[in-house]
């Protein structure tokens, strides 16, 4: 059976679910204007936790409303609540508080911090107690530790002299909690002043104000807007804070260095990248490396120059693929590209490793030959790091073959007469030898071949009819 | 006739300029609002179904998103990416919803019948793909199945979208067609 008849069957089975109709109320709140805070509906959730909620004022006759479905409308400022303060990680935590600093309520603000509040005991506590209790918490229950260790306090008062001066109590709270958990904090804290764009924000995102404040903070301080409200909404505290390493944030304090250690490393980035240009540590200049962030996904990004050429690369923080790869030289239109579609427009100077394999954080000594290749077009794909160590490219032939040459191996091999067709190529390393995987398809038939890079052997490939 | 069928759900998903469409639901348009539903609402609630595993639950996050995108309009940038922002609140709906239910309760034969609208053709075939989507395949295969295969998504932005590396998108949906073509083949789902 074929792959595209098993995709019409999918599509077809999906295609028959019956599906119930736009409720009035969602065609109602388009026509609200200026927009409102949504109401979200939830509808059975809705039910079922409000009989939850109003099971639990009956048996601890307490004001605590654990209602998360109501989680994205604004906080309940009772009339004697002065402060709310939040407590973002991923579990999201409102402190109401009045003038005397006691606390009057504890809210959570999405699912994990109904998990945290479940675990805390926070009635008769101070402030600074009852941030203790919930920052324990949040320890205890995985939230915080050595691979994520940032939180994010935000203070919503008037008062800004009072608000910067409760910034920095908390913020040593929360350090000092986490030390005697042997946990080395980091803290990014500010100031919140409630508006209807940051509420249509959070509520459209379902994510606390605070947080949404902190995004919006970031995107103002990126002028390039090379990032959007969507991409950084989805990330943990965590991986804001390393954003915000190299962003001067005016309104958002910092203390401590938010956790790499989940993520590969600048030096695996950078040599990932080094990789993919196939070229050296050595033979280029202006190397940097610096956190960024590509459609919600943390990432590296990681430049540097060879011989008058440009090039820019995303590396994907946690297993090193390659997301995007941009290269522009001297005298040339700037040329931006997926992996998948890197075009070489010019001959190519190609550096190649003699070892086989290197560890990540060292450098190889290299040789260097110069293709000269003519300017031609190649389609790669991106290639993924999986391993500890950066395996480079083999150097046991004289001249390795070039992605353009593979594709015009295949292509011929497959009597294509048209060699301007699209084609996918991937580099595989199998065993220290690198292999050109190329997917086209050409008149109804899906080609797929393995192309030895060291001496363009086709080493396998299948033709299947896309009927 | 099944050709017929599925070039009318291509272009109902395909036609639509769905950045016009959130322009004008951002202005008070329902007009549009219902037309972007009509559009985009059957695939949406497919990868809903497909995440969540419970009717009722999919049609929580399909209004639940469609009103978040509602309010999301107001700070909306068109960037020819409608369909991913729209996928990615959908995604955090249905992630939302998988944290706060306690345990997911196992499918029956009897749910799947009752998700089928019966005004729609439908082969054994199709019934079969579906059935085995939804109980054969690990919830990452499903997804990216049907982000793919339904849906319309490269691999490359069904990997943005769930936050993988697109290897692994890419292995794990040949291994997802593998599974579903041994099903088909043979005819059932036991």
């Amino acid at each position: 059976m074929k792959k595209r008849q098993i995709e019409q069957y999918v599509q077809h089975g999906f295609g028959a679910l019956s599906v119930p109709p736009l409720s009035e109320e969602v065609l109602d709140a388009c026509e609200e204007s200026p927009p409102s805070p949504p109401k979200i509906t939830h509808f059975r959730r809705y039910i079922a936790m409000s009989v939850a909620a109003a099971l639990v004022l009956t048996v601890i006759g307490g004001a605590m409303i654990s209602h998360f479905s109501r989680r994205d409308t604004p906080l309940p400022l009772a009339s004697k609540t002065e402060t709310v303060v939040s407590l973002d990680v991923n579990p999201s935590v409102s402190i109401s508080m009045d003038k005397e600093e006691t606390v009057l309520e504890v809210r959570a603000l999405n699912a994990d911090g109904e998990a945290i509040l479940a675990k805390t005991d926070w009635k008769d506590r101070s402030l600074n107690d009852t941030v203790d209790a919930l920052v324990d918490s949040m320890v205890e229950g995985g939230y915080l530790s050595d691979t994520a260790n940032s939180v994010l306090i935000t203070i919503d008062n008037d008062d800004d002299t009072y608000a910067q001066t409760l910034q920095q109590q908390l913020t040593d709270e929360v350090i000092g909690t986490m030390a005697d958990k042997q946990v080395e904090g980091a803290v990014l804290s500010q100031r919140v002043v409630k508006d209807d764009e940051l509420k249509a924000l959070a509520d459209a995102h379902g994510i606390s104000l605070g947080k949404a404040a902190l995004v919006r903070r970031i995107l103002e301080a990126d002028p390039l807007q090379t990032k959007t409200f969507e991409s950084l909404a989805t990330l943990p505290i965590n991986d804001l804070h390393l954003l915000t390493e190299k962003i001067a944030l005016p309104a958002v304090h910092g203390r401590g260095h938010a956790s790499e250690r989940a993520y590969i490393g600048r030096e695996r980035a950078t040599a990932a990248a080094l990789a993919h240009a196939t070229l050296t540590a050595d033979a280029v200049t202006e190397l940097e490396a610096e956190w960024d962030c590509e459609n919600g996904v943390l990432c590296y990004e990681v430049e540097f120059t060879f011989e008058s050429t440009e090039y820019e690369y995303l590396v994907h923080a946690v297993d090193g693929t390659i997301l995007k790869a941009e290269k522009e030289a001297d005298d040339r239109p700037e040329s931006t590209v997926r992996p998948t579609e890197i075009r070489t427009t010019a001959p190519t100077k190609v550096t190649i490793p003699t070892k086989a394999s290197v560890p990540a954080t060292t450098i190889a000594p290299v040789t260097t030959v110069t293709s000269t290749t003519p300017a031609t077009s190649t389609t790669m794909k991106s290639t993924t790091l999986t391993t500890t160590t950066v395996v480079a490219t083999t150097a046991t032939k004289a001249m390795p073959i070039t992605a353009e040459q593979a594709r015009e191996i295949a292509l011929r091999h497959a009597n294509v007469p048209d060699l301007s067709i699209r084609v996918d190529i991937r580099t595989r390393n199998q065993g220290g030898h690198i292999r050109y995987a190329l997917e086209f398809q050409y008149r109804g038939v899906e080609y797929e071949y393995l192309i030895d890079a060291a001496n363009g052997d086709i080493l396998s490939f299948s033709s299947e009819r896309d009927d | 006739m099944l050709t017929v069928y599925l070039t009318s759900v291509a272009n109902s998903t395909a036609s639509p300029d769905l950045d016009d469409l959130l322009d004008r639901v951002r202005q008070g348009d329902r007009d549009a609002l219902q037309r972007l539903y009509e559009a985009i609402s059957k695939e949406v609630y497919g990868y809903a179904l497909s995440v969540v595993q419970n009717e009722h639950d999919a049609q929580d996050v399909l209004q639940d998103s469609f009103l978040s995108i509602v309010h999301g309009t107001k700070t909306y940038r068109p960037q020819g990416k409608a369909k991913a922002w729209i996928y990615t609140i959908v995604h955090n709906r249905c992630v939302q919803v998988l944290r706060t239910r306690q345990k997911t309760t196992p499918l029956s034969e009897e749910d799947e019948q009752g998700w089928i609208d019966d005004r729609i053709p439908c082969t054994t075939e199709d019934r079969l793909a579906l059935s085995a989507c939804m109980n054969r395949l690990s919830d990452e295969e499903r997804q990216i199945v049907v982000l793919h295969a339904v849906s319309g998504f490269r691999h490359r932005e069904i990997a943005q979208i769930l936050h993988l590396a697109l290897p692994t998108v890419l292995s794990k949906y040949s291994r997802a067609l593998k599974k579903l073509r041994v099903i088909l083949e043979k005819g059932d789902t036991a």
